[in-house]
Protein backbone atom coordinates (compact mmCIF):
# COMPACT_ATOMS: atom_id res chain seq x y z
CA UNK A 1 0.00 0.00 0.00
CA UNK A 2 2.49 2.47 0.86
CA UNK A 3 5.02 1.33 -2.05
CA UNK A 4 1.83 2.14 -4.32
CA UNK A 5 1.55 5.62 -2.68
CA UNK A 6 5.29 6.12 -3.37
CA UNK A 7 5.61 5.02 -6.82
CA UNK A 8 2.52 7.02 -7.57
CA UNK A 9 4.34 10.00 -6.15
CA UNK A 10 7.30 9.72 -7.61
CA UNK A 11 5.62 8.82 -11.22
CA UNK A 12 3.66 11.96 -10.29
CA UNK A 13 6.31 14.37 -9.60
CA UNK A 14 9.42 12.52 -11.04
CA UNK A 15 10.76 15.75 -13.00
CA UNK A 16 11.00 17.60 -9.62
CA UNK A 17 12.62 14.26 -7.86
CA UNK A 18 15.17 14.36 -10.99
CA UNK A 19 15.41 17.86 -10.51
CA UNK A 20 16.51 17.81 -6.51
CA UNK A 21 18.51 14.30 -7.29
CA UNK A 22 20.90 16.72 -10.04
CA UNK A 23 20.68 19.79 -7.93
CA UNK A 24 22.34 17.78 -5.19
CA UNK A 25 24.84 15.92 -6.89
CA UNK A 26 26.04 19.63 -8.82
CA UNK A 27 26.00 20.71 -5.22
CA UNK A 28 28.23 18.03 -4.11
CA UNK A 29 30.77 18.28 -7.09
CA UNK A 30 30.70 21.99 -6.26
CA UNK A 31 31.62 21.33 -2.85
CA UNK A 32 34.18 18.89 -3.83
CA UNK A 33 35.77 21.05 -6.35
CA UNK A 34 35.73 23.60 -3.41
CA UNK A 35 37.59 21.67 -0.96
CA UNK A 36 40.23 20.75 -3.68
CA UNK A 37 40.36 24.58 -4.61
CA UNK A 38 41.06 25.41 -0.68
CA UNK A 39 42.96 22.69 -0.35
CA UNK A 40 45.39 23.87 -2.99
CA UNK A 41 45.34 27.30 -1.56
CA UNK A 42 46.55 25.83 2.03
CA UNK A 43 49.35 23.55 0.68
CA UNK A 44 50.62 27.29 -0.97
CA UNK A 45 49.96 29.22 1.53
CA UNK A 46 51.63 27.12 4.29
CA UNK A 47 54.56 26.82 1.33
CA UNK A 48 54.55 30.21 1.74
CA UNK A 49 54.91 30.84 4.62
CA UNK A 50 57.71 28.33 5.32
CA UNK A 51 59.43 29.86 2.90
CA UNK A 52 58.66 33.50 4.58
CA UNK A 53 59.68 31.97 8.10
CA UNK A 54 63.21 30.52 6.30
CA UNK A 55 64.13 34.03 5.14
CA UNK A 56 63.78 35.57 8.27
CA UNK A 57 65.71 33.20 9.52
CA UNK A 58 68.11 33.53 6.49
CA UNK A 59 68.57 37.26 7.04
CA UNK A 60 68.64 37.14 10.75
CA UNK A 61 71.68 35.08 10.79
CA UNK A 62 73.17 36.80 7.66
CA UNK A 63 72.93 40.50 9.50
CA UNK A 64 74.54 38.81 12.40
CA UNK A 65 77.57 37.14 10.29
CA UNK A 66 77.87 40.80 8.85
CA UNK A 67 78.18 42.58 12.26
CA UNK A 68 80.57 40.21 13.01
CA UNK A 69 82.38 40.45 10.11
CA UNK A 70 81.96 44.31 10.61
CA UNK A 71 83.37 44.15 14.06
CA UNK A 72 86.10 42.05 13.73
CA UNK A 73 87.16 44.45 10.43
CA UNK A 74 86.90 47.79 13.29
CA UNK A 75 89.06 45.21 15.55
CA UNK A 76 91.53 44.66 12.82
CA UNK A 77 91.92 48.42 12.23
CA UNK A 78 92.46 49.19 15.26
CA UNK A 79 95.04 46.98 15.62
CA UNK A 80 97.05 48.25 12.38
CA UNK A 81 96.27 51.49 13.58
CA UNK A 82 98.19 50.43 16.66
CA UNK A 83 101.13 48.32 15.30
CA UNK A 84 101.35 51.60 13.02
CA UNK A 85 101.85 54.05 16.00
CA UNK A 86 104.46 51.19 17.52
CA UNK A 87 106.23 51.63 14.64
CA UNK A 88 106.36 55.62 14.29
CA UNK A 89 107.28 55.42 17.85
CA UNK A 90 110.31 52.88 17.14
CA UNK A 91 111.40 55.01 14.21
CA UNK A 92 111.14 57.83 16.09
CA UNK A 93 113.63 55.99 18.65
CA UNK A 94 116.00 54.86 15.91
CA UNK A 95 115.99 58.80 14.45
CA UNK A 96 116.72 60.11 18.26
CA UNK A 97 119.99 57.67 18.59
CA UNK A 98 121.02 58.22 15.21
CA UNK A 99 120.96 61.91 15.97
CA UNK A 100 123.02 61.24 18.95
CA UNK A 101 125.31 59.24 16.72
CA UNK A 102 125.99 61.69 14.11
CA UNK A 103 126.48 64.35 17.04
CA UNK A 104 128.71 62.26 18.67
CA UNK A 105 130.66 61.36 14.85
CA UNK A 106 131.00 65.20 14.42
CA UNK A 107 132.87 65.74 17.18
CA UNK A 108 134.53 62.73 17.33
CA UNK A 109 135.48 61.68 14.10
CA UNK A 110 134.12 64.14 11.56
CA UNK A 111 136.19 62.36 8.23
CA UNK A 112 133.64 59.67 8.79
CA UNK A 113 130.91 62.10 8.94
CA UNK A 114 132.28 63.88 5.63
CA UNK A 115 132.42 60.45 3.95
CA UNK A 116 128.64 59.44 5.21
CA UNK A 117 127.24 62.73 3.81
CA UNK A 118 129.59 62.22 0.54
CA UNK A 119 128.18 58.88 -0.15
CA UNK A 120 123.92 60.23 1.21
CA UNK A 121 123.46 63.30 -1.28
CA UNK A 122 127.18 63.09 -3.11
CA UNK A 123 128.00 66.73 -2.01
CA UNK A 124 131.77 67.42 -2.28
CA UNK A 125 133.64 68.03 0.78
CA UNK A 126 135.27 71.73 0.50
CA UNK A 127 137.74 71.78 3.27
CA UNK B 1 118.93 88.63 6.88
CA UNK B 2 115.53 89.47 7.56
CA UNK B 3 114.33 86.25 5.65
CA UNK B 4 117.13 84.31 7.95
CA UNK B 5 115.36 85.45 11.38
CA UNK B 6 111.90 85.06 9.47
CA UNK B 7 113.15 81.45 8.86
CA UNK B 8 114.19 80.68 12.35
CA UNK B 9 110.91 81.94 14.28
CA UNK B 10 108.29 80.01 11.88
CA UNK B 11 110.95 77.10 11.71
CA UNK B 12 108.83 73.60 12.40
CA UNK B 13 111.79 72.27 14.25
CA UNK B 14 112.62 73.09 17.76
CA UNK B 15 115.70 74.69 19.37
CA UNK B 16 116.83 71.09 19.68
CA UNK B 17 116.52 69.88 16.56
CA UNK B 18 119.29 72.35 15.51
CA UNK B 19 119.80 75.80 13.99
CA UNK B 20 120.77 77.39 10.57
CA UNK B 21 121.91 80.27 8.79
CA UNK B 22 122.62 81.64 5.47
CA UNK B 23 126.26 82.53 4.68
CA UNK B 24 127.11 85.09 2.11
CA UNK B 25 130.37 84.85 -0.14
CA UNK B 26 133.73 85.51 1.67
CA UNK B 27 131.65 85.78 5.22
CA UNK B 28 134.04 83.40 6.86
CA UNK B 29 133.48 80.57 4.59
CA UNK B 30 134.84 80.10 0.56
CA UNK B 31 131.35 80.24 -0.95
CA UNK B 32 128.00 81.34 0.02
CA UNK B 33 125.46 78.46 1.51
CA UNK B 34 123.69 77.22 4.23
CA UNK B 35 125.43 76.75 8.18
CA UNK B 36 123.73 73.95 9.81
CA UNK B 37 124.77 73.62 13.75
CA UNK B 38 125.97 70.18 14.81
CA UNK B 39 122.21 68.93 15.96
CA UNK B 40 120.30 70.39 12.92
CA UNK B 41 122.84 68.14 11.02
CA UNK B 42 122.22 65.37 12.82
CA UNK B 43 118.85 65.38 12.25
CA UNK B 44 118.83 65.84 8.56
CA UNK B 45 120.96 62.59 8.13
CA UNK B 46 118.99 61.11 10.54
CA UNK B 47 116.10 61.67 9.16
CA UNK B 48 117.24 60.54 5.35
CA UNK B 49 118.88 57.37 6.99
CA UNK B 50 115.54 56.73 8.47
CA UNK B 51 113.55 57.64 5.53
CA UNK B 52 113.40 54.57 3.83
CA UNK B 53 112.20 52.63 7.24
CA UNK B 54 109.53 55.65 7.59
CA UNK B 55 108.24 54.26 4.02
CA UNK B 56 108.07 50.88 4.69
CA UNK B 57 106.03 51.62 7.60
CA UNK B 58 103.64 53.75 5.78
CA UNK B 59 103.61 51.12 3.01
CA UNK B 60 102.75 48.53 5.25
CA UNK B 61 100.28 50.39 7.05
CA UNK B 62 98.36 51.81 3.93
CA UNK B 63 98.66 48.39 2.58
CA UNK B 64 97.13 46.64 5.79
CA UNK B 65 94.67 49.09 5.79
CA UNK B 66 93.61 48.28 2.18
CA UNK B 67 93.91 44.93 2.83
CA UNK B 68 91.77 44.55 5.45
CA UNK B 69 88.78 46.96 3.87
CA UNK B 70 89.35 44.28 0.97
CA UNK B 71 89.12 41.15 3.46
CA UNK B 72 85.89 42.78 4.73
CA UNK B 73 84.21 43.29 1.19
CA UNK B 74 85.06 39.48 0.64
CA UNK B 75 83.76 38.03 3.56
CA UNK B 76 80.90 40.50 3.01
CA UNK B 77 80.14 38.73 -0.47
CA UNK B 78 81.12 35.53 0.58
CA UNK B 79 78.50 36.33 3.59
CA UNK B 80 75.96 37.26 0.61
CA UNK B 81 76.80 34.28 -1.73
CA UNK B 82 75.59 31.70 1.27
CA UNK B 83 72.78 33.47 2.06
CA UNK B 84 71.26 33.18 -1.17
CA UNK B 85 72.53 29.89 -1.57
CA UNK B 86 70.52 29.54 1.37
CA UNK B 87 67.45 31.39 0.18
CA UNK B 88 68.12 29.72 -3.16
CA UNK B 89 67.96 25.65 -1.46
CA UNK B 90 65.01 27.21 0.93
CA UNK B 91 63.03 28.20 -2.06
CA UNK B 92 63.74 25.05 -3.89
CA UNK B 93 62.84 22.39 -1.28
CA UNK B 94 59.49 24.60 -0.91
CA UNK B 95 58.39 24.41 -4.09
CA UNK B 96 59.31 20.94 -4.48
CA UNK B 97 57.27 20.60 -1.34
CA UNK B 98 54.09 22.55 -2.56
CA UNK B 99 54.70 20.68 -6.00
CA UNK B 100 54.61 17.17 -4.34
CA UNK B 101 51.47 18.19 -1.83
CA UNK B 102 49.57 19.89 -5.31
CA UNK B 103 50.32 16.88 -7.18
CA UNK B 104 48.94 14.37 -4.16
CA UNK B 105 45.51 16.99 -3.87
CA UNK B 106 45.23 16.59 -8.10
CA UNK B 107 45.79 12.92 -7.72
CA UNK B 108 42.72 12.57 -5.28
CA UNK B 109 40.43 14.11 -7.63
CA UNK B 110 38.68 12.02 -10.23
CA UNK B 111 40.47 11.12 -13.70
CA UNK B 112 39.03 12.94 -16.89
CA UNK B 113 37.03 10.34 -18.09
CA UNK B 114 34.96 13.08 -20.39
CA UNK B 115 34.49 10.04 -23.15
CA UNK B 116 32.78 7.91 -20.61
CA UNK B 117 30.64 10.76 -18.89
CA UNK B 118 29.67 11.60 -22.54
CA UNK B 119 28.46 7.71 -22.98
CA UNK B 120 26.96 7.92 -19.89
CA UNK B 121 25.12 10.97 -20.03
CA UNK B 122 23.76 10.07 -23.35
CA UNK B 123 22.40 6.36 -21.90
CA UNK B 124 21.21 7.81 -18.87
CA UNK B 125 19.43 10.54 -21.04
CA UNK B 126 18.20 7.60 -23.33
CA UNK B 127 17.11 5.43 -20.52
CA UNK B 128 15.43 8.49 -18.56
CA UNK B 129 13.37 8.91 -22.16
CA UNK B 130 12.27 5.57 -22.44
CA UNK B 131 11.45 4.76 -18.63
CA UNK B 132 9.11 8.45 -19.00
CA UNK B 133 7.44 7.14 -22.77
CA UNK B 134 6.64 3.63 -20.98
CA UNK B 135 5.46 4.89 -17.49
CA UNK B 136 3.49 8.05 -19.44
CA UNK B 137 2.46 5.18 -21.93
CA UNK B 138 1.05 2.86 -18.86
Amino acid sequence: MTAKIVLQFVIKNWKSILMVLLSLGIIGKMRYDYKQLQRAYEVTEDSLKAQIDGLKDIHQREIAAREETLNEYHDLLKQIESDYLESQDALQELIDRRREDYGRQFSEDPTSLVDEIQSMYGFDYVP
Amino acid sequence: MFLSLLMLLFSPASADEGKFTFLGQQQCAPFEGVLFDPPALATILARQSTANLACQARIEYELSVEAAGYDLEIQELQISLNALREESTLMITQKDLEIQQLQESILRQSSDNRLWWYVGGVATGVAASYGAYRLFNE
